[in-house]
């Protein structure tokens, strides 16, 4: 008790300031009142005055000796020094500004960088899900056997069939996800949702934060009307109220029961950023149907079970499915892949991109450090060695060194620690919306402590090395041998070497770095020049979903697009409209189909193309040419006969150079009709823009009815305004209508995956490079500035025996070009060795573009030469009288 | 007459204490005396020995401190016993009377008779 006491005084002792310049006061007086006492006694005990006094003086052993044992006594003693220690960093840093600019800057931005990077990273590719033993999930999906591309997904009775090999699955589930409008009395909106088969929250190991999950009541035809709200709907919509168990909702066009609400963290990010769960329910005829394949499966392996085993013994499941039932099942098989890689997949390329780009900075900002801590700790070579002659103790100055770099240290980080929170702020707003719909736990993601750690170890570390190690090996020598003037030199040969080498490495990792965000660059701009097979320019586009038992008819259906169109067609500035089912770039939906006429192909070999539902003038308002025949029109209604258009690449593969027009069509799902090819179309990209265009089946809404389609329409004027048009004009027709995903074509094709993988890599790459090349001037400043410090005697005498400008800029230039060339060609070979991890993300140019790394190259060099310049400069100026009078 | 001897700083706050108990209120230099006599001059108390123990002492809560007015109305900081302290003395000399019975229990042997 006494002993805490004790220390609580003490440590209040070390905030002394006033009451501890007052207590000296008093301790002073003590002493003195004490001494006085004693040279009173000696003198009644017969010594004169002053001598009573000095030997008072001797006994007391020191009256400042004895001051400062009782200070000690009343603070902490080493806290002072401490403080002492910092005030003193503090000021010397003061004194070199640039210096300390410079070099917090550099760790901060080392510091700051790399852990926001990897903060998200980590978020997307290493964070577990948050399922119950994930590494057990799989995915199953149906393919035609042995082409693992043509997969699809499962239909009901071959999930029921699936579930029959209890010993491979603990639990085999299914989702559909799917785009649902909710309404209330404002209005229709739009929202992404799933229909989940009974089990399927189970299966994750994922209760509801509130109310109830679904159960085997859940699991009949038609579904029950009930839903399951995510945490954030649930947050937006009802304002976090626990109270919506039970309320209703109204769901295209039906009531559903509030069932329950997901807890906060939970996302299936294979279902998109899903905000509403539904049961699964079909009529019972689709859950009959075995060639209607809408159940995207997901499985959970027992214990013990590998996915080739899964897969393997689910490939023997399909062959006796094929054989009992040819005609939907012959020739199909299955694929099992771990549900994380269908989660990271197409991500993650470009994610390890950037991890290895962050990873260069790193190594930059730590040798940009490195080498500015170790020329400051040279040039304080000298004043270290005069303060050792002055007798301070080389524990002391150690000591001092390692607080200044603590402090330099101390100040990079939190700067770079604030660096970090703002920069994954920065990733994660910046990101393109289509990657938080792929990986919702991006929204997750926060500065990860773990990467803030390693960083700020790395980093402060190499400054402590750097800084230290060298002032060490100096205070060693003897403080003649370092204030001999003509010393310096020989002194610094070896760290000049190893700045120098920094420097050239810095150079080379730059060199990297620049040439992978040009090739990238590069990728992306040929990237955008492809011709996707419309005219994007001037163009709107607006999505509209019909929903609800209103429009459950397929006359109400082209009724309404019909009537929107005509609206549309009536906008001031319009010059051509259409609707379609899916816009190009967007994929999906597929059929499969013969040529009637031809013999049928065998079922696993059925060609497909991708089918799409036009209204309007679709192909004139996006200029698609019309290579033969027609394109489809208002006479292809219920009373015309069935008509389709086609593409030419699709009207190639069958027909070769004969017209394809008037050969008849039918299609698997349909095959009670035959349809005439009335049109050939130019191509058009519908999957990925960087991929070729696939076989594509148009026919008109008026044949096949749609309740989703995007509305197109070219303007003479702003396309952004158009599309603000349009949607009024939705909601003049049906106010309960929900719009959604509406912009210019342009804006559309920007959105798409070709272009955000691409797009958003690239900007942090330049991000980076920029960042590099700076750092990259200032080390070859340093060193060059540096180096002239050092020649200044040299270059004086030089100048004084009569050297041109000239020459001594030859000769400071020189130096800046051996360790700037020597970074070139390092950095050139292992450019050219990095890039081929970028292989997959070029489009358009390889990896050996000779434009590339020359331009790159040539960069570097005249950065180089512009960094050397400047300090060139001033050695040129010396006054050689000035500078060769001593120190 | 034996060598002048260092103090323990442990040794030394149990005198300061004993002082304190038997003389009542005391400044340093009253402290200092009384512990030389009582020492028979063997003890040399140096300021940076005694008053760095005043300052525990008092930070300890064994003894207070406060100013006033001496014989020859010159200020002067005085130093007392406190109830803790008193304790503490009575617990330290205890502590202290068992550690020299026990230590002579063993300095009394003799080495067996060959």
């Amino acid at each position: 008790m006494s002993r805490l006491r004790a220390a609580a005084l003490r440590v209040a002792g070390i905030f002394g300031g006033r009451r501890a310049a007052a207590a000296d006061a008093d301790l002073r007086e003590e002493l003195a009142y004490h001494l006085e006492l004693a040279t009173a006694e000696n003198m009644r005990n017969g010594m004169s005055p002053s001598e009573a006094r000095r030997q008072a003086l001797l006994a007391s052993g020191g009256l400042t000796i004895a001051a400062e044992a009782v200070r000690e006594q009343r603070g902490l003693p080493w806290v002072d020094t401490l403080v002492g220690d910092v005030r003193y960093a503090v000021r010397t840093l003061r004194r070199s500004p640039t210096f300390t600019v410079v070099a917090v800057l550099t760790l901060a931005l080392g510091i700051g960088a790399n852990t926001a990077i990897f903060s998200v990273v980590n978020a997307v590719l290493f964070r577990p899900l948050p399922y119950v033993r994930p590494d057990r999930l799989v995915n199953i999906w149906e393919t035609r056997r042995g082409e693992v591309a043509t997969r699809s997904g499962a239909s009901y009775p071959d999930l029921l069939d699936w579930r029959r090999e209890r010993s491979l699955f603990a639990a085999l589930e299914g989702y559909d996800e799917t785009n649902l409008t909710v309404s209330d009395a404002d209005g229709g909106a739009m929202v992404r949702g799933a229909r989940v088969t009974a089990g399927f929250f189970a299966m994750l190991g994922v209760a509801p934060r509130y109310g109830r999950s679904f159960d085997r009541n859940d699991d009949v035809s038609g579904g029950t009307p009930t839903v399951i709200l995510s945490h954030g709907f649930w947050t937006r919509q009802f304002a976090a109220d626990p109270a919506v168990i039970g309320k209703t909702l109204r769901v295209d066009g039906s009531l559903l029961e509030i069932r329950g609400v997901l807890p906060p963290k939970f996302n299936f990010p294979p279902a998109g950023d899903a905000d509403l769960w539904m049961p699964a329910g079909r009529s019972d005829a689709v859950r009959a149907q075995r060639s209607n394949r809408w159940l995207n499966v997901v499985g959970r392996l027992r214990d013990g079970v590998t996915v080739e085993q899964a897969r393997d013994r689910l490939n023997d499941v399909m062959r006796v499915l094929a054989s009992e039932y040819p005609e939907t099942n012959d020739g199909r098989g299955a694929v099992v892949t771990p549900l994380r890689d269908e989660i990271t997949a197409g991500v993650e390329q470009p994610l390890l991109v950037l991890f290895g780009a962050v990873g260069i900075v790193l190594l930059i900002a730590c040798a940009n450090v490195a080498s500015l801590v170790l020329t400051r700790s040279i040039e304080r070579g000298r004043e270290l060695a005069i303060r050792s002659a002055l007798g301070a103790a080389r524990a002391r100055i150690v000591r001092q060194l390692v607080t200044e770099s603590l402090v330099l240290a101390l100040a990079g980080a939190i700067l770079g620690t604030w660096l970090a929170v703002g920069g994954v702020h920065l990733l994660v707003n910046a990101m393109p919306p289509g990657m938080f719909e792929r990986i919702p736990s991006l929204r997750n993601a926060s500065v990860d402590l773990t990467a803030l750690v390693f960083t700020l170890v790395v980093t402060i570390g190499t400054g402590l090395v750097f800084g230290f190690a060298p002032a060490l090996l100096m205070s060693r020598r003897s403080a003649a041998e370092l204030l001999r003037s003509g010393s310096r030199a020989g002194v610094g040969k070896a760290q000049r070497r190893l700045r120098d080498a920094l420097v050239t490495a810095e150079i080379a990792l730059t060199l990297v770095l620049l040439v992978g965000a040009t090739l990238m660059g590069h990728s992306l701009i040929a990237l955008l020049r492809v011709d996707p097979g419309f005219a994007a320019e001037r163009v709107a586009t607006v999505r509209v979903a019909l929903a609800g038992p209103v429009y459950a008819d397929g006359a109400r259906q082209q009724r309404f697009f019909e009537e929107l169109l005509e609206r549309v067609r009536a906008l001031p500035g319009v010059e051509g409209s259409g609707a379609i089912s899916n816009l190009p770039l967007q994929g999906g939906g597929s059929g499969a189909f013969r040529i009637d006429g031809a013999p049928p192909p065998p079922a696993g070999a059925r060609p497909e193309a991708t089918m799409r539902s036009v209204a309007g003038d679709y192909f004139s308002a996006l200029r698609i040419p019309v290579t033969q025949g027609r394109p489809l029109g208002t006479r292809d209604d219920h009373t015309g006969a069935y008509a389709v258009v086609i593409n030419s690449s699709l009207a190639r593969r069958l027909f070769g150079a004969r017209s394809a027009v008037g050969e008849r069509l039918r299609f698997f799902e349909r095959s009670d009709s035959a349809w005439t090819i009335v049109g050939v179309v130019g191509d058009v990209k519908t999957g990925r823009l960087d991929q070729p265009a696939v076989p594509t089946i148009y026919s008109s809404h008026l044949q096949l009815p749609e309740n989703r389609m995007s509305i197109v329409a070219r303007t003479s004027g702003d396309p952004a305004s158009l599309v603000a048009a349009i949607r009024h004009e939705v909601h003049e027709v049906d106010p309960s209508v929900a719009v959604f995903s509406s912009g210019t074509m342009n804006e559309q094709i920007a959105r798409s995956p070709a272009v955000y993988a691409r797009r958003y890599p690239l900007v942090l790459l330049g991000a980076f490079a920029v960042t590099a090349l700076l750092l990259a001037i200032s080390g070859v400043y340093g060193v060059i500035a540096y180096a002239v410090t050092q020649r200044a005697r040299e270059i004086a005498i030089r100048i004084a025996l009569g050297a041109g400008a000239r020459d001594v800029l030859a000769l400071v230039m020189a130096a800046g070009f051996r360790v700037v060339g020597a970074g070139i060609v390092i950095g050139t070979v292992t450019a050219f060795l990095a890039a081929r991890t970028l292989s997959s993300l070029l489009y358009g140019v390889t990896v050996a573009d000779r434009t590339t790394y020359g331009a790159a190259a040539l960069l570097l060099m005249v950065v180089g030469a512009i960094a050397s310049y400047l300090p060139a400069r001033r050695a040129m100026r010396l006054d050689p009288a000035i500078a060769l009078r001593g120190e | 007459m034996a060598e002048k001897r260092d103090i323990q700083q442990g040794t030394l706050t149990l005198m300061i204490l004993k002082t304190l108990d038997v003389m009542g209120r005391l400044h340093g230099y009253g402290i200092a005396r009384r512990i030389e006599d009582t020492s028979r001059g063997q003890l040399e108390l140096n300021y940076g020995t005694l008053y760095p123990a005043l300052l525990k002492l008092e930070q300890e809560g064994f003894i207070k401190a406060e100013w006033g007015m001496s014989d020859n109305n010159r200020r002067a900081r005085f130093y007392a016993l406190t109830p803790a302290g008193r304790r503490q003395l009575e617990r330290e000399t205890r502590e202290w009377n068992r550690t020299a019975d026990l230590m002579a229990a063993f300095l009394i042997q003799r080495r067996p008779a060959t």
